[in-house]
């Protein structure tokens, strides 16, 4: 016999709550001035009880369901990425939408939910013994497929925040250190890599005959991969043999990383539009793009920080008023709170969200077996990611990716999967003795 | 692997990375909030100040410039009658700011305009797109009527970047009439930008004058620019306006200059290469000043760039003040200065006498100077009548050079008059320590007694020479030449400032020995070098010819006069001076006659100076002092600077 249990946990629901709440005034003033906009957070107040709704089935659902089709979840969201691809609509460059007359729903957002079950399922049953490529091979294809066809429609800033959803999941299911760390260091200089590139591509110096452009010319960066694998292969042969000096191992390691960001790195250099490079490298230097890409950073930051102490009160934000401020609705939905609300005003937005984020990990770290554990971190690293990079972008130290912030931007999609995503930690948190 | 039911918190590595992360959160968090705290408590004010800026625009209001007008102004004249030289004209200006606006909307805006406005859209939209810098305000036009400003007014939320202002045109309704004394106005430059840069009335986009007395007197005429504070949208759109400051009309200028004297001037210089001043030696003021050949100002206004360009490259030089910016030899009438030295360190007196055989002679030496005729016996006051080269050797050379110098100082001679137009030259005056810098060659007689005749080294501006007989006719006392009258307030018409006459130099010199010197200046114009032109004389004058020989070509004309002789009340000095024209009595002295006839009776000047000019050509003893010059030439080795008549 199954018992239905409704797992409705009241601190969730309140720090959540509040959130959408300040959300909702942000919204308000942003678009107060906007005909076309000025019901917009009326709408958010529709998706919030679509929200509900859709919360409910999930609050009903036991853990050991979730993790018996946790599999099935994830390929029908794999399906339904592959259904935006085909038949979706585009949106400001993306085709990630499928519109249902008034109503687009974006399946991306829904999809790092299911990749995260997918990837709680996958990495309990090697938990603690996750040592050999294949795990972290396995667990990266896992991941790797929703990626790519996100990337596809293209928006690269969904597709980021997969990563350190991973690299958390496997923090926490015992992924030995050092590999870790060779993946995160080898996905870091394949970012890093790319950026330099950039960065000298958009101030010309690549395009003149000096260092750079010898290094970039194909011939030189093949050669390069080929030799440096050749010495791989020749330390790793020797290394066999030798056991006892771990030193060719070490260097084997570090010249493997080098040949992997390089590869990585070119293929990210070649596939990165031009505008995406340009807003990873404005986050440097804003003055590079002023009017273009370097105006939306330096903006959001003269938006909060004319807010001062105390803001600007509500409704009175000038620089959403008139237009200063650049998508107020969704990615600088935090430069409203801080223009109008002040530092106080911002205090306690980040205080909520901390203390939400930090119940998502204790909710985590108590769960009752590896599999809620682990989905109870990826949930929350999520929450984390999301914030540190909307907000880190908002006051300019980190680049403009497009990802918005959970519960305040608007969006339908976000704020639906993210109210699941509550239900589930509310899952895990209720059933914590069964 | 069977899954594990256990719960993960039982493991050590699970509890230390557990807090590992927690640190990890921590140090996020703190990140922003501190990013936070920078952005709005720290720096706080910096954004708020930069948050202003966006959309606060201060737009300068220009101001009319003062007008300028002749001696005859006064505030409660009927400014129909009372015509300014200089004034202004106003124009309306629509423009487009595309600074917030991408380019679609940009054109979208241009085509909406040039609908309402009739004009030709697509030349619009290429002349905007093909322009630069995109984000400079872009001319849609000028000169727009009220009827289409409120056109535009009633629809201006669909056009934004919209704008429009009045701008004040300069505008001189004489054209071509005392250009040199009025100048004209144009966009400040780098160089002016950077010697004002203390002055904050003056920025990039600030118009200023040129030259003349729009230059000199540019601070009185500007006024002061109002400030217009715009509260603006990311889009440009203007939500609010304010004025915080009025803009301030410039002040108006009264010159010296009457319209009737200069008009005299203009007319009768047209054709002629060269300068005339007429001033009143009581006081400095300058009645009328023309410089020829001149040039029409409003051609800088209008931007009309092939006439500019065809002017300055025109070899006669029209833009050059030749009154006051030009330096040339100075010829006979120096010898006043000689005559003043002579007689005030007593080497001569009323009746000494030298002989004039048409040439002079050092003692042992062969080289000849020659004279202007043979004259026989000459004292100062006949040498002054007759032009005397001979006479004036003889003086000079026993006053030596240092004597004519120190006089030729006290008659302003090599320094600035300080007139108020900008770029006066001062001439030069020779010496030996300069001689021997320049040509390596010290100084000798010859240079001496050619200083004494006014050749040689000695260059002087018309302004100087006009001084020169400003003092005679001023009892010795040189006022400094001014061309401001007064100054009156714009707005309110009350006179601001009014100019009084300043004593530039006082000549070292008794009446008796000015007397002398008159007596030979009016003999001057009855029987000496001007009598054909003094028979056409209405008024009775004394002045002294010149016909300075120059390397360039035909000697230099000169001729200045006071007059009239015998009334102190009624008193002018005429000078005038002609390039290149032939000899004083030739040309200048006509000139000045029939500008003598022309103000004193209305006469009308271009006739009396044919009538005069065909009758020197048929005078009898001038055409033979010219065969006797050509003679000598011919017969003579010729040393530029030894050749004087």
């Amino acid at each position: 016999m199954t018992i239905i249990t409704f797992n409705f946990d009241l601190k969730l629901f309140i720090f959540m709550s509040i959130l959408i709440f300040i959300g909702m005034l942000g919204l308000y003033s942003a678009s107060y001035n906007n005909p076309q906009n000025s019901n917009i957070y009326l709408k958010q107040f529709l998706w919030f009880i679509i929200g509900i709704i859709a919360m409910i089935p999930i609050l009903t659902t036991s853990l050991n369901q979730i993790e018996k089709y946790a599999y099935l979840i994830y390929f029908i969201s794999i399906f339904l990425l592959i259904i935006t691809l085909i038949f979706g609509k585009t949106i400001r460059g993306t085709k990630g939408w499928i519109g249902v007359g008034p109503i687009n729903f974006q399946f991306s957002e829904l999809a790092k939910i299911t990749t995260t079950i997918a990837l709680a399922r996958y990495l309990e049953y090697n938990f603690n013994e996750i040592k050999r490529f294949k795990d972290f091979f396995v667990s990266f294809l896992i991941l790797l497929l929703p990626v790519f066809l996100i990337l596809l429609q293209p928006d690269l800033g969904a597709t980021l925040i997969f990563f350190p959803i991973l690299f958390s999941m496997l923090f926490f299911a015992g992924a030995d250190s050092k590999t870790l760390l060779y993946f995160i260091l080898t996905s870091a200089l394949s970012v890093v890599i790319p950026m330099l590139l950039s960065y000298y591509q958009l101030t010309g110096t690549l395009n003149k005959e000096n260092i750079f452009s010898i290094i970039l010319s194909k011939y030189f960066i093949l050669n390069l991969i080929i030799l440096l694998s050749l010495i791989w292969f020749i330390l790793k042969i020797v290394y066999f043999f030798y056991p006892k000096y771990q030193a060719l191992n070490t260097i084997a390691t570090f010249i493997s990383i080098i040949v992997l960001s390089i590869i990585f790195s070119v293929l990210l250099f070649k596939f990165l539009k031009d505008y995406q490079k340009k807003r990873i490298l404005v986050f440097i230097d804003p003055k590079l793009d002023y009017y273009g890409v370097g105006y939306n950073i330096i903006q959001s930051k003269i938006t909060i920080g004319s807010g001062g102490l105390w803001g600007k009160g509500f409704l009175k934000g000038m620089q959403t008023k008139l237009g200063f401020l650049p998508e107020p609705t969704t990615d600088f939905i935090v430069s409203v709170i801080g223009e109008e609300f002040g530092f106080i005003g911002m205090f306690i937005l980040i205080l909520i969200y901390f203390l939400f984020i930090f119940e998502g990990f204790k909710i985590a770290y108590r769960a009752k077996n590896v599999f809620a554990s682990l989905l109870g971190f990826g949930i929350s690293t999520m929450f984390t990611f999301s914030f540190f990079t909307n907000v880190g972008m908002v006051v300019g130290i980190m680049p403009v990716v497009g990802v918005t912030l959970p519960f305040l931007s608007y969006g339908g999609s976000s704020l639906v999967s993210s109210m699941i995503a509550v239900a589930i930690l509310m899952n895990i948190k209720k059933e914590r003795f069964i | 692997m069977a899954k594990t039911i256990v719960n993960p918190n039982q493991f050590y590595f699970f509890r230390r990375r557990f807090s590992l992360l927690l640190y990890l959160v921590a140090i996020i968090f703190f990140i922003i909030f501190f990013e936070i705290l920078s952005l709005q408590i720290i720096q706080g004010s910096k954004y708020k100040k930069l948050s202003l800026t966006n959309i606060e625009q201060y737009i300068p209001i220009p101001a009319p410039r003062g007008e300028i007008y002749d001696r005859n102004y006064s505030p409660t004249f009927d400014t129909k009658t009372n015509l300014p030289l200089v004034t202004n004209e106003e124009k309306i200006g629509i423009y487009l700011a595309p600074t917030y606006l991408k380019r679609s909307e940009a054109i979208e805006v241009l085509k909406k305009v040039s609908f309402l406005l009739n004009l030709d859209s697509n030349k619009l939209i290429e002349d905007f797109t093909n322009r630069p810098n995109y984000y400079e305000p872009f001319l849609i036009k000028m000169g727009a009527s009220l009827n289409e400003i409120s056109i535009l007014g009633e629809q201006f939320q669909n056009f934004p970047g919209l704008y429009w202002q009045t701008l004040y045109f300069r505008y001189y309704p004489y054209r071509n009439f005392a250009s040199h004394i009025l100048g004209f106005v144009g966009a400040i430059n780098e160089e002016e930008l950077n010697n004002l840069k203390n002055d904050t009335s003056y920025h990039l986009n600030s118009i200023i004058g040129k030259i003349g007395v729009e230059k000199y007197y540019d601070k009185e005429l500007r006024g002061e620019e109002g400030i217009l504070l715009r509260i603006v949208d990311a889009k440009n759109r203007i939500k609010d306006s304010k004025i915080i400051r009025e803009p301030q009309a410039g002040n108006i200028i009264v010159l010296t200059i009457d319209k009737r004297i200069q008009k005299i001037l203009e007319d009768v210089m047209k054709g002629i290469k060269g300068a005339a001043i007429v001033m009143d030696p009581y006081s400095g003021e300058i009645l009328g000043l023309v410089s020829k050949p001149d040039f029409d100002p409003n051609i800088f206004i209008n931007n009309e760039m092939d006439k500019i360009i065809k002017l300055s490259d025109d070899p006669s030089k029209p833009f050059l003040n030749r009154a006051i910016q030009a330096k040339y030899p100075t010829g006979s009438i120096f010898k006043i200065v000689t005559a003043t030295a002579a007689l005030e360190e007593e080497i001569i007196n009323r009746t000494d006498r030298f002989l004039c055989r048409g040439y002079f002679r050092f003692p042992n030496d062969e080289r000849v100077f020659h004279c202007t005729g043979i004259h026989g016996w000459m004292n100062v006051v006949s040498a002054l009548q007759f032009s005397c080269n001979v006479f004036f050797f003889n003086v000079s050379y026993e006053l030596g050079p240092k004597k004519l110098l120190e006089y030729a100082m006290y008659y302003n001679l090599g320094d600035y008059s300080k007139i108020d137009l900008p770029f006066e030259q001062k001439g030069f005056l020779p010496s030996s320590s300069w001689k021997k810098k320049v040509f390596r060659e010290s100084w000798y007689d010859g240079d001496t007694i050619n200083l004494g005749i006014g050749q040689g080294f000695l260059l002087t501006t018309v302004l100087q020479v006009a001084n020169i007989i400003n003092a005679i006719a001023a009892d010795g006392v040189i006022y400094q030449p001014h061309l401001l009258k007064e100054i009156y307030s714009s707005s309110k018409g009350e006179l601001i400032y009014q100019s009084e006459k300043r004593i530039l130099k006082k000549i070292p010199v008794s009446e008796k020995n000015i007397q002398i010197i008159r007596e030979g200046l009016k003999l001057v114009g009855e029987s000496g070098t001007a009598r054909v032109a003094g028979r056409f004389a209405k008024v009775k004058f004394a002045g002294k010819t010149s016909t300075a020989q120059n390397p360039f070509g035909p000697p230099h004309s000169w001729f200045c006069c006071f007059a009239p002789y015998n009334d102190e009340s009624n008193r002018i000095t005429v000078t005038v001076f002609a390039e290149n024209a032939g000899g004083g009595a030739e040309i200048a002295a006509p000139i000045a006659v029939a500008i003598l006839n022309a103000i004193f009776y209305n006469d009308d000047p271009v006739e009396t100076k044919k009538r005069i000019i065909s009758a020197v050509e048929k005078d009898y003893y001038y055409r033979r002092s010219i065969k006797m010059q050509e003679k000598e030439m011919m017969e003579d080795k010729i040393d530029h600077y030894n050749i004087q008549f």
